[in-house]
């Protein structure tokens, strides 16, 4: 046995040693670990979960409050019954919402809470204090809805804003009741509206009273935002003339007349996960589908050779799909990543 | 050992014995020559003559003569380092054939010599041409530039003696492709392949990132994993040569890059062993 041992030896043993040394040449040359994505399936939000649609049901039914009457008497008064963020993002260009309470019980949102700076903080106490109440825990939903480009968009909050006091916003601030359910303070430069108790509007006088005026049933209601579009924890839609503008000016012109409407959904439930469907006229979209995917692999390139890690995982998980009337862009950014980003607190609120 | 070190002269002896080499020298002291004759700094001239004039009022517009050099001094260590590279594949391409072609090889082997040894004393007299190669060629280049530059500095023949190392891993598989075929223009073949090999795997992220997520890209990878960094070791040498810190990752690839030369010797050795001659 020992000899034919030493007989394999002597045959083989360069070649064996040659094996040895390839795979020591690879792992001295081997980059140094760097964290890598996970290549798990990504589940791209597509469609409403059944937790999203049983939330959303339950939002387009307010319930019942019973409150005292002028009289001392315990009355329950009629409640509009529609979801007020929906129809206050109705027929603009741009409607966008963040599911705040829903994204600051996700982990990214745990995440971004614990790395807040001194700050951050002490700013949302002011805002706590100027507010009466917490934002955190009260706030359900952040919305922003825009006429048309040329005004300012209006932000919407909405939650349970019982007990909020609108002159903490100050003796200027003469709030006076409007319509059957909102109270309305007007200035010359912004307005704010308390509507229900359940959206708090903030914006140009002309952009809140439109709002207003709809969620009053004064006005008709055009284009609401659709209840089956709402999932993720951000989700919305902007025309192609509101994308362009988030875009460098020598894009404009041509994303403008290429893009006709964008559905944005965003999921936070573990990684990041983003997926935009963007329609138009279908020759140029198809255009502006492959030019994208292009500058997605440019952009991959370029990261991966300046050690942009972050980038680099954002965009090697992005594709772009094309359909018949569009395409859908996709963008994964992983937890892990975003950890990395924020540093030691983030790490600190990770789940065991 | 002492078997080794004879061959490793007798190689550097038929080096000196043929045309190419003393073409080489000849090419080399001629470009330092038109160097010394012609080459006008006039960046760094300028930058010297500011700062005599102005003193301390030079403004931030006339770059400091190290600084004005840099890219001279890039270029210079990529020519030295791709060049050299190139020179030594198309002139060393005939080293391991000749060693055993029919008549030597007899020779060699009724000596008191091992098959390994005459592989490694080839491999190692080689090795010490390129190290002279450097020490003359990019030596007296990079003398005449410091000279001019009035900036004294070894770092750029630091750098392109890197060059020695990248060449390690590529004329490893030029002998050991002669152990296999004896033909010069096939050791030559497989000297460039290994350095357009070591071109690509330095670019080996950059060429995954190209590719979906999925067993090609993870193929890619492995695939390249071992190869030696050419244009890593290209980027790095260019650095130093300007004054930058040396990359972190500099000692893996210089490791790296040797162990598969190592390794590429061991196959030589392995067919050579057993080879009839």
């Amino acid at each position: 046995m020992a000899v034919e041992g030493q007989g394999f030896l002597r045959r083989w043993g360069w070649l064996l040693a040659a094996l040895g040394l390839l795979l020591l040449a690879a792992i001295a040359l081997a980059p140094p670990p760097a964290r890598r994505v996970a290549q798990k399936t990504l589940a791209f939000p597509r469609y409403a979960r059944p937790h999203e649609i049983e939330r959303q049901e339950q939002r387009s039914h307010a319930p019942p409050r019973e409150r005292r009457g002028d009289a001392g008497v315990l009355e329950v008064p009629a409640r509009p019954d529609f979801d007020p963020m929906h129809v206050a993002l109705s027929g603009g260009e741009l409607a966008l919402v963040i599911e705040a309470g829903v994204l600051k019980d996700s982990p990214i949102g745990r995440k971004l809470l614990a790395c807040l700076s001194p700050a951050q903080l002490e700013g949302l106490g002011e805002l706590e204090g100027k507010l009466g109440f917490r934002p955190l825990e009260r706030i359900e939903r952040i919305g922003l809805a825009g006429g048309s480009m040329q005004e300012e968009p209006v932000l919407l909050l909405s939650g349970d804003f019982t007990g909020f006091d609108p002159k903490r916003f100050g003796d200027e601030a003469k709030f006076e009741s409007y319509g059957r359910h909102t109270e309305l303070a007007s200035g010359e430069a912004s307005s704010v509206a308390l509507w229900d108790e359940r959206v708090l509007l903030i914006g140009k006088p002309q952009g809140v009273l439109l709002i207003v005026e709809k969620l009053e049933g004064n006005s008709p209601v055009e284009d609401a935002f659709p209840s089956s579009e709402a999932y993720g924890e951000v989700y919305g839609r902007m025309s192609g003339a509101a994308l362009s503008q988030l875009l460098p000016e020598q894009f404009r012109e041509r994303v403008g007349q290429a893009a006709e409407r964008v559905l944005l959904h965003m999921d936070a439930t573990d990684d990041l996960l983003m997926v935009a469907e963007v329609r138009g006229d279908a020759a140029q979209v198809k255009d502006l589908g492959t030019a994208l995917a292009g500058a997605l692999a440019m952009g991959r390139l370029h990261a991966v050779q300046q050690q942009e890690t972050l980038l680099a995982e954002l965009l090697d998980q992005s594709r772009v799909i094309p359909g018949q009337a569009g395409f859908q862009l996709e963008m994964a950014l992983p937890l892990s990543a975003i950890e990395d980003q924020l540093g030691e607190c983030a790490r600190q609120n990770s789940p065991p | 050992m002492r078997a080794v070190f004879s061959l490793m002269l007798d190689t550097l002896r038929e080096a000196a014995a043929r045309r190419w080499f003393f073409a080489f020298a000849v090419v080399l002291t001629l470009l330092i020559l038109a160097l010394v004759l012609g080459l006008r700094m006039d960046v760094v001239d300028g930058a010297l003559a500011a700062t005599r004039l102005f003193g301390n009022d030079v403004s931030h517009d006339v770059r400091s003569a190290d600084v004005a050099l840099r890219s001279v001094f890039e270029a210079a260590t990529y020519a030295v380092f791709y060049g050299g590279l190139c020179f030594g594949v198309l002139a060393c391409s005939d080293f391991g054939p000749e060693l055993l072609s029919p008549g030597r090889i007899e020779h060699l082997l009724s000596l008191p010599i091992r098959r390994v040894e005459l592989l490694l004393g080839t491999f190692l007299g080689v090795m010490a041409l390129c190290l002279l190669g450097i020490a003359y060629g990019a030596g007296g280049f990079f003398l005449v530039l410091c000279a001019k530059a009035q900036l004294w500095t070894l770092r750029p023949l630091l750098g392109a003696s890197l060059a020695m190392v990248a060449f390690f891993a590529v004329y490893a598989c030029m002998l050991s492709c002669a152990v296999f075929v004896q033909s010069a223009s096939l050791c030559a073949a497989a000297g460039g392949l290994c350095l357009l090999a070591g071109v690509v795997a330095g670019q080996r992220e950059a060429l995954a990132a190209l590719l979906e997520p999925g067993f090609g890209r993870q193929a890619l990878l492995v695939v390249l994993a071992p190869l030696p960094r050419v244009s890593e070791l290209g980027e790095a040498a260019a650095s130093i040569a300007i004054g930058g810190a040396a990359p972190e990752s500099l000692w893996r690839l210089v490791t790296g890059t040797l162990l598969f030369g190592l390794s590429v010797l061991a196959v030589g050795a392995w067919r050579l062993r057993d080879k009839d001659f």
